[in-house]
């Protein structure tokens, strides 16, 4: 009977609607389409790879109450050190740890400025995002790697057993991350700081290094990803991945993490980074112009944030009761 | 002694004489480092033009600033208005119409804000950078790769006539509209309301205030500024494409916290918005003037940003100190 009950309440949860939605959208696709190859799994296993572990960084930082304009633009900056430094004959064991120093330390700046001076992370991370793009203009080579050596680019194209390395370090990094959120202290802790800031204080946690703590995770993350999104790709360039952090807004908002905090998971994000790299498939099988993203995006996000922020039960609670107090005013004219 | 000197000093020197004081400096600046092109009767005033669609957004944006929002989305209305302009005039052929669609567009633009923003009660900052992505998504499958620049001859008014020849008319529009929003902001309750709504949400909804009909109203303005700015723009370079409004958002929160708004609300002023919307105008004239325009005069505006959001955070906390030893 129990074991009932908790099924019950796991078909009830927003991820598990989720998955379902996704799980359909992938037969439809891999019915109609050419996507059932290899090729096409496998890229699209690609696409999941480095949306999966940035989102995992955008989740953290949602969860403590904040959030990071500059990741997409920070992306770049760390996967172009990487494959400049690659391009420089260094081996995997320098340029990848390369990648995460220079997005803990892109995103420590951010994190830093948040804690510090007490400015919206919104804000401050939209400046440092223009910042970013000047400082792309002033990198050496312009901002572009071309021709990325053949040991750069053998991370993206290896493969274990028919799936690619880059997916199976991004699904290990989620179960890595998974555990942690689920038995350290310092998950809860994000939890307090998001939900409730001054009774994180009250119970004796230090808000601002634990939002400083989580910029620097989510700033190694995005090393991570910057090094699964570029070394599947010909050609780094610095300024490509401008924008990319309305993506990992909205698989972290599709996975039911809420924007004021304190709410939120990180296996709905894992779901929501798979539908989200599947809509842009589909999106690419069917046919439609690359703008259309956009506006799939915006809606998408609202949708999404409306979904979880509004509680739709205490909205027909308060319908129910407005008509039953319109009923009673009725009967009471009736018979005075 | 030196200690009553410096408050003396510090109580009678205001922000905004600070950052008038800035522009001149920069005047000068620029003045020596262009070998004095820019003071020249005819460059000096038209400083201005380019600058005008930001300033005309930035007055609705400081508004909704000091009532604790912000609108990502602006820049992104503005060229979706200019677009359906565009789209009008080419289908209908009549001006009037092509602006009461722009205009309308704006106002429809804010209006979604304002009702998610009002009614749903999510963050300001969530809800428009959705929409920002919703209507660059719009405006593109509208206009595709086409670029709307069928307007008939006389639409570029603003750059063959200026008021004696020198002073562009957006200029005067901008100084109109800016007194208008100074008195509305400054003296009115309305204006109160809203400052008040930036310190304490709460505290203005039991004096009686509907928050939810104000923060809509402020962001239906802030979409109609937005329109106005797209025609003020298509008079100036008649060709309406997705991507005029790129970086406008930037832009307008630069120079309204460069104005002396704070970032979180309840502190605002329209003169100071004026004043550095100034400034970027010489700064951006000058910086392409010694050749650093484009993407370096983004990187500067950013890194002017986040100075300024770093030095008011310093100087509020230096006034919470100030005033908590004043309590004790």
């Amino acid at each position: 009977m129990a074991r009932k009950n908790k099924l019950l309440e796991i078909v009830k949860t927003r991820e598990f609607a989720l998955g379902v939605f996704t799980l359909g959208v992938f037969a439809i696709l891999y019915a109609t389409t050419n996507f059932s190859s290899a090729a096409g799994l496998q890229s699209y296993a690609k696409d999941v790879a480095y949306i999966l572990t940035a989102s995992i960084g955008m989740t953290i930082l949602f969860i403590a109450g904040n959030t990071d304009l500059s990741m997409g633009t920070t992306l770049g900056l760390a996967g172009y050190f990487a494959a400049y430094f690659a391009k420089t004959g260094s081996h995997w064991y320098v340029f990848i740890p390369v990648a995460i120093v220079v997005g803990v330390i892109f995103s420590g700046i951010n994190g830093l400025i948040v804690v510090l001076f007490k400015v919206p992370s919104m804000v401050a991370s939209l400046a440092l995002m223009t910042v970013h793009m000047g400082l792309f203009t002033l990198l050496p080579l312009g901002g572009w790697v071309e021709n990325v050596p053949r040991h750069f680019a053998d991370v993206g194209y290896a493969v274990l057993g028919g799936v690619p390395l880059v997916f199976v370090i991004a699904v290990t990094l989620f179960l890595a991350a998974l555990l942690f959120m689920k038995f350290t202290r310092f998950a809860k802790k994000l939890y307090a700081v998001g939900g409730n800031y001054n009774s994180a204080i009250l119970a004796g946690i230090s808000p601002d290094r634990t939002i400083f703590h989580a910029y620097l995770i989510s700033g190694a993350l995005i090393g991570v990803a910057s090094i699964l999104l570029n070394t599947t790709k010909q050609m780094v360039q610095a300024n490509s991945s401008y924008g990319m952090e309305m993506v990992f807004i909205t698989t972290t908002v599709v996975g039911g993490t809420s924007v004021n905090g304190g709410k939120g998971g990180l296996v709905g994000t894992m779901i929501g980074s798979f539908f989200y790299a599947l809509l842009t498939r589909a999106m690419i099988f069917y046919g439609f112009q690359d703008y259309y993203s956009y506006a799939f995006q915006g809606v998408i996000i609202l949708l999404a944030v409306l979904a979880t922020e509004i509680d739709f039960g205490r909205v027909a609670k308060r319908l129910s009761a407005a008509l039953q107090a319109r009923d009673e005013n009725r009967t009471h004219r009736k018979c005075p | 002694m030196s200690n009553n000197f410096v408050t003396a000093i510090k109580s009678r020197i205001n922000y905004q004489v600070f950052l008038l004081l800035t522009l001149i400096v920069l005047l000068f600046v620029f003045d020596h480092l262009t070998d004095g092109v820019i003071m020249k009767r005819n460059v000096i005033f038209r400083l201005t033009e380019n600058v005008m669609e930001v300033g005309l957004i930035a007055l609705s944006m400081t508004l909704v600033i000091a009532t604790g929002g912000i609108d990502l989305s602006v820049g992104y209305a503005m060229a979706l208005a200019a677009i359906m302009m565009g789209l009008t005039y080419e289908k209908t052929g009549s001006m009037v119409a092509a602006v009461a669609v722009c205009l309308l567009t704006g106002m429809l633009c804010g209006a979604l804000n304002g009702l998610i923003i009002a009614k749903a009660g999510i963050p300001p900052l969530v809800t428009t950078l959705a929409t920002f992505s919703l209507y660059t998504g719009v405006s593109k499958c509208i206009a595709g790769s086409n670029i709307f620049s069928a307007f008939p001859e006389g639409m570029t008014i603003l750059i063959t006539h200026r008021l004696f020849g020198i002073i562009p008319y957006q200029f005067i529009l901008f100084l109109v509209l800016a007194s208008l929003f100074a008195f509305a902001f400054n003296r009115t309750r309305y204006g109160r309301y809203l400052r008040g709504m930036g310190f304490n949400e709460q505290t203005v909804r039991f004096s009686g205030v509907n928050i939810g009909l104000t923060k809509f109203n402020i962001y239906v303005l802030a979409g109609l500024m937005s329109a106005i700015a797209a025609i003020v723009y298509l008079c100036r370079l008649p060709a309406a494409k997705p991507d005029i409004g790129i970086n406008i958002n930037l832009e307008t929160i630069t120079a309204v916290v460069l104005g002396g708004t704070s970032i979180v609300g309840g502190v605002a002023s329209i003169e100071g918005t004026v004043l550095s919307i100034l400034i970027l105008g010489v700064l951006r004239k000058g910086l392409s003037l010694i050749g650093l325009g484009g993407d370096k005069y983004n990187f500067i505006l950013g890194i002017i940003l986040v100075f300024c959001l770093i030095g008011f955070s310093f100087l509020n906390g230096q006034i919470t100190l100030t005033r908590k030893k004043v309590t004790e």
